[in-house]
């Protein structure tokens, strides 16, 4: 397998806020008879001039106040956003650990879920066959498989949605805040699998603001301050800098 | 260019699956099923069928076969707009949270309205044969129709659902818009029941051209002209430009703009 890796070049990403996100074809026509408008949206600058490089086997977390631009760094490497300037180069699958349930569809059954799942993560059609027998094998769903998952209860529901988002492993996973709103109970009892998911990925960013987390996964740690990356260095030198400033 | 349609094959799977669902959430748990597909075409059809003969004093039963072959494309117009428009909208969140092709959801939302009308033509055919449509030959070259507009629908869908991310009010607008353009297609009533002068504004209309595809085999039951053809193409061909051209400049936006 070659070796994954993340080049992120002098990206820098301006974003346009929109005050009023609804009267966008009222302002179009209005301004078409006004010579001077006024502003509809401001510019910031989401990201501004990053420079990252991660290589295979890194487990790279990234910290920041809230608006540092963590989670669009995110999602410039993961493609969804396109730089203003700048390269994102990647080598390897990269994915998303998808927060529980998005993508399901309350009516369809878990099986038709799984396919769109697996559609989604881009497997072929074998792929996702095995993917709905392995997981049926470990949620014991059974034949509730076929049943329309709004028809689950609340744990059977967790554990599909849990089972899908572990079971495709990317070469570069990301994970955005990846415990937020999990049920402390049921992650307990799939800490296995999710430990086999994360062994399974030889890139993994990660970005959290339970600093605990970073420290028990992370070697290295990137501090993100106003679109800017303010130190990046060993998760031991950086992260006690990162909480004293912080604290105080 | 080649791009657009090489993400399309890589994710063909994804696709085929957008279309499943799409055609499975609106046929699930009503009693009826897809029949309500049929139900509602046919239930239009028989009212403006009446109304219309009636007004228009055109005999009934070849009315119905007339009023059906103008309907299928008409409908596959109205329902890519509408359904394979919303599809980016409808599926914000999914777009926020995985790189995933954003063209591959109106384009599937208009596979999945073609799906849907030919199912629509197979069971509308059995009503129609029995109000006296002809079987003929000409019937063969359908699939030819289809495959010419569809190629304009689905670049319908595509313009639409970039349209419905920057200016949402257009959702709203566009509704009404296609009831209007409706009773401007000559669905219900032959352009020759038109005032002489005003015809020339109706033929402005892209989709008159295009209904032809379908009318000429399914109520004249004669291939269309050549000239019919090259003339449909040319206007699918622009629309299709024209949306790739508007998605392709405006692509990088749309996900700032969910």
């Amino acid at each position: 397998m070659a070796e994954s890796e993340i080049i992120v070049e002098q990206v820098s990403l301006h974003f346009r806020l929109y005050h009023e996100k609804g009267a966008d074809l009222k302002q179009a026509i209005t301004g078409l008879f006004k010579r001077k408008h006024r502003e509809s949206h401001s510019d910031f600058l989401a990201l501004n001039a990053v420079d990252l490089r991660i290589v295979h086997g890194e487990r790279i977390g990234i910290v920041g106040h809230n608006g540092a631009g963590k989670s669009t760094l995110l999602k410039v490497i993961s493609g969804i956003y396109t730089p203003t300037t700048g390269s994102v180069r990647t080598v390897g699958r990269i994915c998303p650990l998808l927060e529980i349930g998005t993508g399901f569809h309350h009516e369809l059954s878990g099986r038709e879920n799984l396919y769109l799942h697996g559609a989604i993560y881009g497997l072929h059609r074998h792929e996702i066959v095995e993917l709905v027998d392995e997981i049926v094998a470990f949620t014991g769903l059974g034949e509730f498989i076929d049943t329309p998952v709004k028809y689950y209860s609340t744990g059977m529901y967790m554990r599909l949605a849990f089972a899908a988002a572990t079971a495709v492993k990317p070469e570069i996973l990301i994970l955005d805040e990846m415990f937020a709103g999990g049920d402390a109970e049921f992650i307990g009892k799939a800490t296995r699998r999710m430990q086999e998911f994360l062994d399974a990925a030889s890139i993994i960013v990660f970005v959290s603001h339970q600093l605990e987390l970073i420290e028990r996964f992370c070697q290295r740690v990137v501090w993100m301050d106003h679109g800017r990356v303010r130190e990046d260095g060993p998760m031991a030198e950086v992260l006690p800098r990162y909480r004293a400033a912080m604290g105080g | 260019m080649s791009g657009f349609f090489s993400v399309l094959w890589r994710y063909r799977l994804f696709i085929v699956q957008l279309v499943r669902i799409q055609l499975l959430l609106r046929y699930r748990r009503t009693a009826l099923g897809f029949v309500w597909t049929l139900v509602s075409p046919v239930m239009t059809m028989a009212v403006s069928a009446f109304v219309f003969s009636h007004l228009l004093r055109f005999p009934m039963q070849q009315f119905v076969v007339y009023v059906f072959s103008g309907m299928l494309p008409w409908l596959l117009l109205s329902n890519s707009v509408t359904i394979g428009g919303a599809t980016i909208l409808n599926n914000e969140n999914l777009l926020r949270k995985v790189a995933l092709p954003i063209h591959a959801f109106p384009i599937a939302g208009a596979i999945g309205v073609l799906v849907d009308n030919m199912f629509a033509l197979v069971a509308l055919f059995a009503i129609a044969l029995v109000m006296g449509a002809p079987i003929t030959s000409a019937l063969l070259v359908l699939p030819l129709s289809y495959l010419v507009v569809f190629l304009f629908v689905a670049a319908c869908s595509l313009f639409f659902a970039v349209v419905f991310v920057f200016f949402r009010d257009m959702q709203h607008i566009t509704g009404v818009a296609l009831q209007a353009l409706m009773y401007a297609t000559p669905i219900f009533y032959p352009l020759e029941a038109l005032p002489e002068h005003v015809r020339p504004w109706f033929q402005l209309n892209p989709m008159y051209y295009l209904i032809r595809l379908f009318r000429e085999p399914i109520h004249e039951g004669r291939v269309p002209e050549l000239k019919t053809w090259i003339g449909c193409l040319l206007i699918a061909g622009v629309m299709a430009v024209i949306a790739g051209v508007f998605y392709s400049v405006l692509r990088k936006r749309i996900m700032f703009r969910l």
